[in-house]
């Protein structure tokens, strides 16, 4: 039972020769009875600090004796006698010495160090707290097996006017699944939400239909029970893990239970990992997707298909090899004309499972991490350059060091000290700041863009938190930054050209650092200028996409979901009855004005799309353009505040009887009946010969549909009854009136949860959350790096202003006005931030590029955004200047000659 | 020194000083002060040290045993002598004799 034994080997470095051996003795026995005494774990816990009390015990004894007294002889495992010249313990000691030493002349250079340790703090916090959230939401591999091997196939059909991500159709899947011979396992999975009631609860839940491939292909087990297989029937349902835990309690025995789950009893019969989400977090429960190969309907679109790859596939081939297989099987299967078009332009799309499962949040956390290392960048400049000017100050007390005989190695080590003494305090502090900032961010980030759900978490984002990576990560940056900073100087002053210095010293010469020192500022200048531009960019982005009429208002709207199911429900009539009745409920409520609702709420589900036709249109064969479509009812135009241009809004008959009357917008008036007036016009969905004629009875405003990027299109309204729709109140409480709704859900149908319940103001705002997010980091980053790089001029050139003083008098002395060494100065300083900024806007040419995703009504390459900012920057640089530059004509040329 | 007197120079070493100085004043000090206790008296000549024989239950190591050297005792003797005459006649006081 004994002590480690690198803690034995430890021990006697740092001891005097020979004097480790008993001590590392009784450490062992120590810890032989402490290991009888509170079991084996605990001993070794204690004993390891008792070591380490030990060591420095060993080393101050060492310390504490003068060279000369512990030289014992050493035996060398070489054979013969001699004495340990340069051991280990030596150089602890050594550093040890110097560490003491340099936090002792620190604390005499309170406001240098105060400085150093600030600027580092927040440019190694920063780092670290932007670290710990790519590496979790980036870096760390999805809980998957081979999760670099999983792909997410979806499907588009340019030139067809329809939604980007079309998905896979069922036919597709199946014949991609017999066909590619590049995949080993593949599944086919939706996404949606539905009543679920169990153990008294009733919510609505997120679920996830998919093929029982699903699990192998992630390559899943269940904690419990077993996963569904090609023999179960829709009447199974596996649960996620916590709402396992959070239903049930975690009760094993609620696998052969049946439940309310999607709107039908399904039996449980297994419950998954507590790290398995798939497609996102949301989902609470999985339901299988049965697709028999034979029994397929062509042409069902919106589910997406996952796959797993065999190894080495080439995802260029791939879809250059799956692209022909939509059109073979349109002209095996038949099908409409309007679906023979779609699947002759279809292609595939495969997106790695992480680039899918991040989304657009990966650009803001990118664009973040370069905003942080920029701001990393321009403190360790500040930092080398308030170092360089401290190691100046210390240059004649140095020559005569080195004069004296002091060994360069001995020098290099004393500079070195304390460089670690502030990069570890900066560090410490660093991490601190990362600690609480982590949560912070965390709140800020926007959601990702998933499939299915709308706006989906993004996976990894909420566990991520200050992790053991980024504390390496910011010890070895505070480590890099110490030896950026510190050996520079360092270097300078402990070469051969030392003695020389010692000639110079003293005499108010500005050394030969001065080339050093302005390049820094350039450095400084420049990359503040590079972040000021960015966030100019997204700002005026920002903005644009903030003064964007969507065509609805953003204010004072309040918006949530509730499903029907009730017996007595299913006859239209009686629906459009019970809903009237709950919209007079609902507008009785204070302060509400108007209430009505739509099928799929714009920002939030969007619209559907369909190809519609006119007389006209059918008349001349014309190719039916393709529409947004959702169905409306009560006031909903009233309350959103979208305005009737020509016609009348839908009377209550109209939706209680689905008399075949249709609103129109502007666009789509114009598209459909160009040049004449839409009203009394009627239109049909083209791909249905058997579908009524609808008339246009009105005339709307455009709206945006989907975000505020996207251009209005063409929508069509219809008439609508709707057991789950978006109810729509126009309040000026909108964002406190979520309970009083709750309470009279809860009275007029307790069995239907309230979802999705947002103001329009929070969808409006989500939808730029993206931009905002990044521009309010880029922003704050662009703050930093301009004080930053103000603080590094201004540090400078007061540097320089007192170490020309000399001069300074001498020049007053001879009759220099006091206005013009001020104009003197500010010039040297200016010039300087000239070339900074120069540099700055062409690295920026360059640069913004990347945010070109982000930016809106705004070009990358924007002029009077580069214009402003690099005035921006010249006139702070000029400000920095100015204030040393004041001093230098407040000196008082006789004292100054004197004090010579 | 006290501690080192009562265990004798074959039974004085760090843990054991460490364990009597425990049992008797009820005080406890940890390993590395004596062990730089030790040092310092040693420096200062007023023990003496030597590496005793390799032990098993040590995981092979030796102890280092303290034999008080006269100056030693000498010392012992003067700073008991001293603290003696100051508490002398506080038995009141501080209660009980010393």
């Amino acid at each position: 039972m004994t002590i480690p034994r690198w803690v034995a080997w430890l021990l006697r470095r740092v001891a005097i020769p020979g004097r480790a051996e008993d001590a590392i003795g009784d450490l062992n026995e120590l810890h032989a009875r402490r290991a009888g005494r509170y079991g084996r774990a605990t001993a070794s816990v204690v004993s390891v600090f008792s070591a380490m009390d030990m060591g420095v015990a060993l080393l101050r004894q060492r310390m504490g004796t003068p060279r000369s007294a512990r030289e014992e002889p050493y035996f060398s495992p070489h054979g013969g006698i001699g004495t340990r010249r340069e051991d280990m313990g030596s150089v602890i000691e050594a550093w040890v010495r110097d560490l003491g030493q340099a936090a002792r002349s620190l604390s005499r250079a309170r406001g240098f160090a105060g400085v150093t340790v600030v600027t580092l703090a927040l440019a190694i916090g920063a780092n670290a707290t932007i670290f710990s959230v790519v590496d979790a939401v980036l870096l760390q591999p999805l809980p998957f097996a081979d999760a670099d091997r999983l792909v997410v196939i979806g499907g588009t059909a340019p030139g067809t006017d329809l939604p980007d991500d079309l998905g896979v159709p069922d036919e597709l899947f199946v014949e991609y699944a017999e066909v590619v011979p590049s995949f080993e396992d593949v599944a086919l999975y939706n996404t949606g939400s539905s009543t679920s009631r169990a153990e008294g609860r009733t919510e609505q839940l997120f679920l996830t239909g998919a093929t029982p491939s699903l699990f192998s292909t992630l390559g899943v087990q269940p904690v419990l029970g077993r996963l569904p297989t090609g023999e179960d029937d829709d009447r199974v349902t596996v649960l996620s893990h916590w709402l396992w835990q959070d239903w049930f309690g975690g009760d094993p025995e609620v696998v052969g239970r049946s439940y309310l789950f999607a709107g039908q009893q399904r039996t449980v019969i297994g419950v998954l990992p507590a790290d398995f989400r798939f497609p996102d977090e949301r989902t609470a429960f999985w339901i299988p997707l049965v697709i028999r190969p034979g029994e397929v309907t062509p042409g069902g679109f919106g589910s997406e298909m996952v796959a797993r790859l065999t190894d080495d596939v080439d995802r260029d081939a791939l879809e250059t090899l799956m692209q022909p297989l939509a059109g073979q099987v349109q002209q095996r299967l038949g099908g409409p004309a309007s679906y023979a078009r779609i699947m002759e332009q279809y292609r595939p799309v495969i997106t790695p499972l992480r680039d899918h499962m991040v989304g657009g949040v990966s650009t803001a956390l990118w664009i973040l991490l370069g905003a942080v290392a920029i701001i990393f960048l321009v403190a360790c400049t500040n930092v080398a350059n308030l170092f360089m000017v401290r190691a100046e100050s210390h240059r004649r007390d140095m020559a005569v060091r080195r004069a004296l005989g002091a060994g360069r190695a001995g020098l290099i080590r004393r500079q070195m000290s304390e460089a670690l003494i502030l990069a570890a305090a900066g560090g410490t502090f660093g991490a601190l700041l990362a600690w609480f900032g982590v949560p912070l961010l965390i709140a800020a980030a926007p959601e990702g863009v998933s499939s299915g759900f709308g706006g989906a978490p993004v996976p990894g984002l909420a566990t991520a938190s200050l992790n053991g990576t980024a504390l390496v990560f910011t010890a070895v940056v505070s480590v890099l930054a110490a030896c950026a900073f510190g050996l520079l100087p360092a270097l300078r002053f402990t070469g051969a050209g030392l003695l020389g210095g010692l000639r110079e010293a003293g005499r108010g010469v500005v050394g030969r650092g001065a080339l050093t020192r302005d390049l820094l500022v350039v450095v400084q200048t420049a990359s503040a200028v590079v972040l000021l531009v960015g966030a100019a960019l997204l700002a005026r982005s920002f903005w644009e996409l903030n003064s964007v009429d969507p065509g609805y208002d953003k204010e004072d709207i309040f918006t949530f979901q509730v499903a029907v199911r009730r017996d007595d429900l299913r006859e239209r009539a009686a629906l459009s009855q019970f809903q009237y009745e709950f919209m007079d409920r609902l507008a009785a409520l204070p302060s509400v004005e108007t209430v009505g609702f739509i099928t799929t709420l714009p920002l939030d589900e969007g619209a559907g799309s369909t190809a519609v036709t006119s007389r006209q249109i059918e008349a001349s064969g014309a190719e039916p353009p393709r529409v947004r479509n959702a169905g409306a009812g009560g006031a909903y135009f009233q309350a959103m505040g979208i305005d009737l241009l020509e016609g009348r809004f839908f009377d209550r008959v109209e939706e209680e009887q689905g008399i075949p009357n249709v609103i129109i917008s502007e666009s789509a008036a114009r598209l459909l009946f160009a040049g004449e007036s839409a009203l009394d016009q009627e239109v049909r969905p083209s791909d249905n010969e058997n579908s009524p004629w609808f008339t246009v009875v009105g005339v709307v405003e455009d709206v945006r549909i989907d975000d505020f990027r996207q251009d209005p299109q063409p929508m069509v309204y219809l008439p609508a009854v709707s057991g789950s729709p978006a109810y729509v109140l126009r309040t000026t409480r909108a964002d406190q009136i979520t309970s009083e709704v709750r309470a009279l859900i809860q009275e007029v149908i307790p069995e239907s949860p309230m979802y999705r319940i947002f103001t329009m103001k929070t969808l409006a705002a989500n939808t730029m959350a993206s931009l905002s997010f990044t521009m309010l980091m880029l922003g704050i980053a662009a703050v930093l790096a301009t004080i930053l790089g103000a603080v590094g001029l201004y540090g400078v050139l007061s540097y320089v202003v007192t170490q020309r003083s000399r001069e300074i008098a001498v020049r007053m002395a001879l009759g220099a006005q006091r206005a013009g060494l001020r104009r003197m100065f500010v010039l040297q300083g200016g010039r300087v931030a000239v070339l900074g900024v120069v540099a700055g806007v062409l690295v920026s040419l360059g640069v913004t590029r990347f945010l070109s995703t982000l930016l809106f009504g705004v070009e990358t390459l924007d002029p009077l955004t580069f214009v402003a900012m690099a005035v921006v920057m010249v006139a702070v640089a000029l400000l920095a200047s100015y204030i040393p530059a004041r001093r230098a004509s407040a000196v008082d040329p006789m004292r100054s000659l004197r004090t010579e | 020194m006290l501690a080192a007197l009562h265990l004798g120079p074959d039974e004085a070493y760090t843990v054991s000083i460490a364990d009597v100085i425990e049992v008797r004043s009820g005080r406890r000090v940890r390993t590395a002060n004596v062990h730089t206790t030790v040092q310092r008296l040693e420096r200062k000549g007023l023990v003496s040290t030597r590496l005793g024989a390799s032990r098993p239950e040590r995981g092979g190591k030796p102890r280092r045993l303290v034999t008080v050297l006269p100056e030693g005792v000498e010392a012992v003797r003067v700073t008991t002598r001293a603290v003696r005459a100051l508490a002398d006649g506080l038995e009141d006081a501080i209660g009980g004799a010393v």
